[in-house]
């Protein structure tokens, strides 16, 4: 198998979406595209445009393909494992990824989030849920809304109800009292 | 620099719901995250509620402020699934504390005590109340202790005769039980203290124990059952019977028992009777893991009847058999093991245990009768010590060289025996948890 071959994708979602040209063996991180390869005839695939359709914009996915590039040679998960575990397994970002994720914003975060889901790219999705757990874990709700720009559309008597609801999650750590 | 627009709120459902989902660990977080908006909120709450477990074992107040949280806010408990919890202890609450008033008025509500749940129920009847509080809960996972006392609060009884589980204490979704005994001494845990708890769930499917003794005074009836598994059990042939007698629907029965625990109090069930007490389910067992207590010297000899397992021929639809080879008859000379799966004509899978027990010169004879089985798929054959480890070749070195004349021999279907599979294991213990892969 080839594996120096380069694939064309084409976000078709907007008009005039850019063209991305791919290694194969980077592109093949997604399960999505491995599932054409492997139903299609591949020389088809190899000379035409493959049309993806994602709510993302092109420098979004120029950065899902830039990682993919860097993790060609990463070893991919069967087509068959879906991924679901009973253990909640910590993903610990290598100096890279974390140098990746390190200069992206909010935006580019959310339409990875997207990008990864559609074309089921598990490691990077994994490790961007991951960077928003992070922004999560540990954080008090005052933090957590900074962090995220989220304004509160409570009452101070239903945040008081919800506070009141989730103590048994706390484990007897004192709920804090807080206000946004 | 003024903060962005919040992204979260705009990602789809299921994506929020796998970032919940990775939070679990760390509930405070997950209920923090859903303190912050509605929309939030609506994605983090089946997440935060769906498998209560107790992750957090220095802080043990968990079941008796979800029991407080579900009693004022009774609509969260539709989101629980599963229940978990590894310890038995009490916690220690403080009975001033305004939590203690409200933990007390729901247990009363539930259950009718008007008096203070003595300590070495607290935590039993806690995690009770809980999964009473949760009507779609369908798998209950506890760890009990020795001193815990039984589930009889649970019960309506009229002139001390029982009429079924209170109004409130009804577990109609519960299909999955699993106990597991945390204290290692050997004197199990006595199933009358489930009665009421198996009262409480009708509809009860699967049921796991490890270490259970007595049972000799149930009265519940566990008719849906499908799959029971008894690990390590204390337990007597009248017990086995009183707690299967109403299983007509039993597909799978796992029964090891503890052989060095036998305190002579009760005299352990015989492979012959476990085949006795499951002749309520003649029509419907496919999965049969046997690993009885077997002791050491025959019990005839002192003058207690004790009978080895004969045929299976009462069970026709018998697909996996995993069985100790001890606790097959030997009488009439050789080919037991060969009659055995002779008679088994709907085996597809066969775990023998206890090698050392095999008479040599029946292997051939066993390996034809294995290979002719057309539906059997997968042999496994176990033995207790290291292959390399036989230093005095002996009855193993005899049973390897049947093994290589029997795969040399064309007449004896070696390639048959080639396709199935035969597997020897190597093992420290009789006991395996898990004969077949699909367990």
């Amino acid at each position: 198998m080839a594996t120096n071959q380069s694939l064309k994708l084409q976000n078709t979602f907007r008009p005039n979406g850019r063209v991305f040209e791919v290694e194969r063996s980077a592109a093949e991180h997604s399960a999505v595209v491995r599932m054409l390869l492997e139903d299609f005839d591949e020389p088809d695939l190899l000379v035409t445009i493959i049309p993806i359709s994602i709510d993302t914009s092109d420098d979004t996915l120029a950065k899902v393909f830039e990682w993919a590039t860097h993790h060609k040679n990463m070893p991919k998960p069967a087509l068959d494992d879906d991924g679901d575990r009973d253990e909640v397994v910590t993903i610990q970002l290598a100096s890279w990824d974390d140098e990746f994720f390190s200069d992206i914003d909010s935006e580019t975060l959310y339409g990875i989030l997207i990008a990864t889901n559609y074309l089921d790219i598990k490691p990077l999705y994994d490790m961007a849920v991951q960077v928003v757990v992070n922004m999560v874990r540990g954080k008090s709700t005052k933090q957590i809304r900074e962090i995220l720009g989220i304004t509160s559309d409570f009452t101070a008597e239903e945040e008081a109800a919800i506070r009141k609801e989730t103590a048994w999650a706390y484990d007897g750590e004192e709920v804090p009292n807080e206000t946004s | 620099m003024p903060p962005m627009p919040c992204f979260l709120r705009s990602l789809p459902l299921e994506i929020l719901t796998k970032i919940c989902q990775e939070l679990v660990d760390d509930t405070a977080s997950l209920a923090r995250l859903g303190e912050t908006c509605r929309e939030l909120n609506r994605a983090v709450v089946p997440v935060l509620y769906r498998e209560i477990e107790d992750h957090a074992p220095p802080h043990r107040l968990r079941a008796v402020a979800l029991v407080v949280s579900l009693a004022a806010y009774p609509s969260r408990g539709q989101y629980i699934r599963a229940i978990k919890f590894p310890h038995p202890s009490p916690a220690p609450i403080d009975i001033q504390s305004n939590m203690y008033g409200l933990y007390c008025a729901a247990i009363q509500y539930l259950f009718g005590f008007v008096a203070p749940v003595p300590p070495n129920q607290s935590q039993l009847v806690a995690i009770l109340a809980l999964a009473c509080l949760a009507p779609n809960v369908s798998r209950l996972e506890i760890m009990v202790s020795y001193s815990w006392g039984n589930t009889d609060f649970l019960l309506n009884k009229v002139n001390n005769r029982v009429t079924g589980a209170k109004p409130r204490c009804v577990l109609p979704r519960l299909t999955s039980l699993v106990v597991d005994l945390t204290s290692p001494v050997d004197c199990g845990f006595n199933l009358h203290r489930l009665n009421g708890c198996f009262y409480a769930a009708p509809n009860l499917t699967s049921l796991a124990i490890d270490r259970p003794s007595g049972g000799t005074s149930l009265t519940a009836r566990l008719s849906h059952l499908t799959t029971l598994r008894l690990t390590n059990a204390l337990m007597s042939h009248r017990g086995l019977r009183f707690l299967i007698r109403g299983c007509s629907n039993l597909v799978s029965f796992q029964f090891t028992q503890n052989s060095h625990a036998w305190s002579k109090t009760y005299l352990p069930v015989s492979p012959a009777q476990v085949l006795a007490c499951l002749a309520p389910c003649k029509a419907t067992l496919r999965k049969l893991h046997l690993a009885p207590y077997l002791p050491s010297t025959p019990l005839q000899q002192r003058g207690i009847p004790w009978d080895r397992l004969d045929t299976l021929d009462e069970f026709p639809l018998l697909r996996q058999v995993a069985v100790n080879l001890d606790a097959i008859r030997r009488q009439n000379g050789g080919q037991v093991l060969a009659r055995f799966v002779w008679n088994c004509t709907s085996l597809e899978g066969l775990f023998v245990m206890g090698l050392e027990a095999f008479p040599t010169e029946e292997f051939a004879c066993f390996a034809r009768a294995a290979a002719i089985r057309p539906r059997l798929a997968m042999l496994k054959m176990q033995l207790k010590l290291e292959l390399g480890q036989i230093q005095d070749g002996g009855v193993y070195e005899e049973f390897l060289n049947d093994l290589q004349r029997c795969e040399q021999d064309e007449s004896s279907g070696a390639s048959t025996m080639r396709e199935m599979g035969i597997q020897l294991q190597t093992v420290s213990g009789l006991a395996v948890t898990h004969p077949f892969a699909e367990d």
